[in-house]
């Protein structure tokens, strides 16, 4: 008896080392936790508090000037509201117009000189440094530097124009149907570096026998890029357009180069709802967070339309 | 070893303890700032006494306009108690880093400078961010201070003044005028500006000859620079039975009209009318309406005899009609302070009647001051204020702004509309224009709650 008692008291002295042996094993050292608790407690704060704050501020009729609105719920009224509202549709199409020019041609750009630069025998780091150049520059520099550009008397590009003879050069960000275009340009030469980078590490880890084997099997430039580079690229491809996917909210480069301007051709989803947070009558937060909500909602949906559409095969 | 003797749950509620703690000692109200009354009552023994401390907030721009590092010195020299000038922190804009600080008990700010009246009263009243100035105009014990009121040029006062109260301090007064760069004009044979609608497009057609390579015309902001500054000169009330501004009405409409014509010879541009201030200073444009700001910046920069500023011009000068829009650069008290005494002592020192070094600056620097003294002292029979005096007389007999929260609602919804109707490749009736544009700016306007 004393035997099947002692014995089972080491049994569950065995238990709890083990179980401490695994908790120590699965926790790790604990001075980890303390070093990452700032970090944690900083996410909590300025990330995930934030993040429920406009949630909870989308069901609201919260508007700034009036303090005593800040919990006045009104259930789905403000979608409601967004769904007849001509000025939000106005901006949402010119949103998702903005997304079509630059999506496509960021990924394109950023493809072809990723496979230019990986093939390039000398200096390729100096290319690297300047494809990524315009990404390390504050995007307000960025964007004054092209508005300037863009400046329809005194311009680089005007001043180039009429040199060259051109008599009456573009207005280009004045003119209604240049001026989203134009933008756009600038935002793909902003931010193309940093794709591009992505591709050409892509790239450079691709066995360089794939590539051989090809050749010797008698593939083309044009197929290996087909059936090798770019099948291979597909988890880059994702990332990219993963973190492209907050497209729809632009805003800073409308409101730099044009204000939203003119006749409102660059009035961007991100511009209207800042404009009607921070700028319009009552500065309206609660219906501003909606249409947050739900310019994140779609940027959300297009994330998990690219994971979908982009996720490996299974062999 | 460690790992075996503090349990992780006991670990992280330790962590999450400190760390909640932490953040709630942050959020904690800060201590009354020194030599504070609430601080002194609380002292068990008597501290020894310092100078009673003002702080003021001041937008940068304002220090060189109103000579304010200045002006905190002399006080501080000649005062016990002490001026401590600061500037908004950047980033956040500073009526919301001032409400923030209301709201957590932390405000350290008096008082601050600059408010936009008429335009900022409802927003920052509502907002409980402000307070009257009235009941410490009639304690402080500064000298002349009781001659500060009616001083104040009377469409001034009104401006400043919301539900019966003081509640911004003025300094100086903006107010949309003509600009012009000397050259074009005197190559046309003018030595003053074109006072009428009729005057500027000549003015702009000869131009157009004299000077190919130059826009004759243009604006420095739409709609508020020429089609409100327009009706404003075309109407004695420029608003319509709603309240909004009367894009209805008859001079808008002639307004719109005399705008395309300029568009149609050439004479503007139809595209990027928003970007006439820097194309005007960059020397690409002859004329602009504009801020009047804008003229004193070009002489300032260029020389007084290279450009200039103006009044309004109109249908039939010297018929002024509602005059021109303006507004007031003004100091506000602001709620909760914990020196609004000595913040409104300082500020009628600053503008008051003794103070020549200031009414000096703002005449030389920011323009048109507030007051009939400083007029008196530094603006009559000088010529080369002569632009400030006829700007002030005028503003004086022009119609004030109304308090609402929709003037820039209204802007918004009608810009793109008027960016539209000059636009050429668009045909459009000017009574399409205004049905169109009406009809957007009620739409905006019914989402809110005021108007």
């Amino acid at each position: 008896m004393a035997v099947e008692e002692g014995s089972r008291a080491e049994t569950l002295r065995a238990f709890g080392r083990a179980l401490r042996g695994a908790r120590a094993e699965a926790w790790g050292n604990p001075f980890g936790y303390l070093f990452i608790a700032p970090a944690i407690v900083l996410y909590l704060v300025f990330n995930i508090w934030p993040l429920l704050r406009g949630f909870t501020m989308a069901f609201t009729d919260y508007r700034f000037i009036y303090p005593d609105t800040i919990w006045d719920f009104n259930g789905l009224g403000n979608f409601a509201e967004m769904v007849n509202d001509r000025a939000f549709w106005r901006a949402f199409n010119v949103s998702i117009r903005y997304t079509i020019m630059v999506i496509p041609t960021l990924l394109v750009l950023a493809m072809i000189i990723a496979v230019l630069i990986s093939r390039v025998r000398n200096l390729a780091g100096f290319y690297r440094w300047i494809i990524y150049l315009p990404t390390i520059l504050p995007i307000a520099v960025t964007l004054l530097m092209w508005r300037e550009f863009y400046d329809p008397t005194f311009g680089f590009i005007n001043v180039t124009l009429r040199h060259w003879g051109v008599q009456n050069p573009p207005k280009w960000l004045g003119d209604v149907k240049l001026a989203l275009y134009c933008v756009a340009v600038t935002d793909i030469w902003r931010s193309f570096g940093f794709p591009a980078l992505l591709f050409i590490i892509g790239i450079y880890n691709i066995n360089r026998e794939l590539y051989e084997a090809a050749a010797i099997d008698g593939a083309s430039g044009w197929m290996q890029f087909w059936k090798i580079t770019l099948p291979l690229l597909r988890p880059v491809l994702t990332l990219v357009l993963v973190l492209n996917s907050n497209i729809l909210g632009a805003t800073e480069q409308m409101m730099v180069m044009t204000g939203g301007g003119p006749q409102n051709a660059t009035m961007s989803l991100g511009l209207f709802l800042y404009n009607m947070a921070f700028q319009f009558g009552d500065l309206r937060l609660g219906y501003a967070a909606a249409i947050g909500l739900a310019v994140g909602l779609l940027g959300a949906t297009m994330t998990a339309f690219w994971f979908r559409v982009l996720r490996p095969k299974e062999v | 070893m460690l790992g075996n003797r503090v349990s992780r749950r006991r670990f992280l509620t330790a962590t999450l303890g400190a760390s909640a703690a932490a953040l709630l000692a942050s959020c904690a109200p800060a201590q009354p700032a020194p030599g504070a009354p609430a601080a002194v009552k609380e002292e068990a023994k008597p501290a020894p006494k310092k100078a009673e401390e003002i702080h003021f907030l001041c937008r940068p721009d304002i220090k060189p306009a109103y000579a304010a590092d200045q002006a905190v010195k002399t006080w501080n020299e000649t005062y016990e108690s002490q001026v401590i000038l600061d500037e908004p922190p950047a980033g956040t804009p500073v009526d919301v880093k001032i409400q923030a600080a209301q709201a957590a008990g932390d405000l350290v700010w008096d008082g601050y400078w600059v408010m936009v009246m008429p335009h900022d009263a409802i927003s920052w009243t509502s907002r409980r961010i402000i307070q009257p100035f009235d009941p410490f105009m009639e304690a402080t014990s500064i000298p002349n201070a009781d001659k500060i009121l009616p001083a104040i040029i009377p469409s001034i006062r009104e401006s400043c003044t919301y539900e019966g109260k003081i509640v911004g301090m003025p300094g100086n007064v903006g107010s949309v005028g003509l600009a012009w760069a000397w050259e074009p004009l005197r190559a046309i044979g003018l030595d003053d500006q074109p006072y009428t609608w009729d005057g500027v497009y000549e003015a702009a057609r000869e131009i157009k000859k004299a000077k190919p390579d130059l826009v004759p015309f243009g604006s420095a902001c739409t709609p508020l620079c020429e089609l409100w500054t327009m009706i404003w000169s075309a109407q004695k009330d420029p608003f319509d039975e709603n309240g909004l501004y009367d894009i209805r009405g008859e001079a808008s409409i002639a307004a719109l009209k005399w705008l395309r014509k300029m568009v149609e010879e050439g004479l503007m541009y139809s595209e990027g009318i928003n970007t006439g201030l820097s194309q005007w200073l960059k020397g690409g444009w002859a004329m602009i309406i504009c801020y009047d700001v804008a003229g004193t910046m070009a002489q300032n920069t260029f020389g007084v005899d290279k450009y200039e500023t103006g009044i309004n011009y109109f249908p039939d000068y010297p018929e002024t009609n509602a005059g021109s829009p303006f507004w007031i650069n003004s100091g506000v008290v602001l709620n909760k302070a914990a020196n609004p005494q000595g913040f409104t002592d300082f500020c009628c020192w600053w503008f008051g009647p003794d103070n020549d070094a200031t009414g000096k600056q703002i005449t030389e620097v920011a323009a048109k001051p507030c007051y009939t003294y400083t007029y008196e002292k530094f603006v009559k029979d000088n010529p080369l204020y002569a632009w400030e005096q006829k700007a002030i007389d005028l503003c004086a007999k022009s119609v004030p702004f109304p308090h609402n929260t929709t003037h820039g609602i209204q802007g918004s919804m009608a810009r793109p509309h008027v960016e539209k109707y000059i636009d050429l490749n668009v045909p459009l009736e000017p009574e399409v224009w205004v049905n169109e544009a009406y009809k957007d700016i009620q739409d905006e306007i019914a989402k809110q709650k005021l108007g």
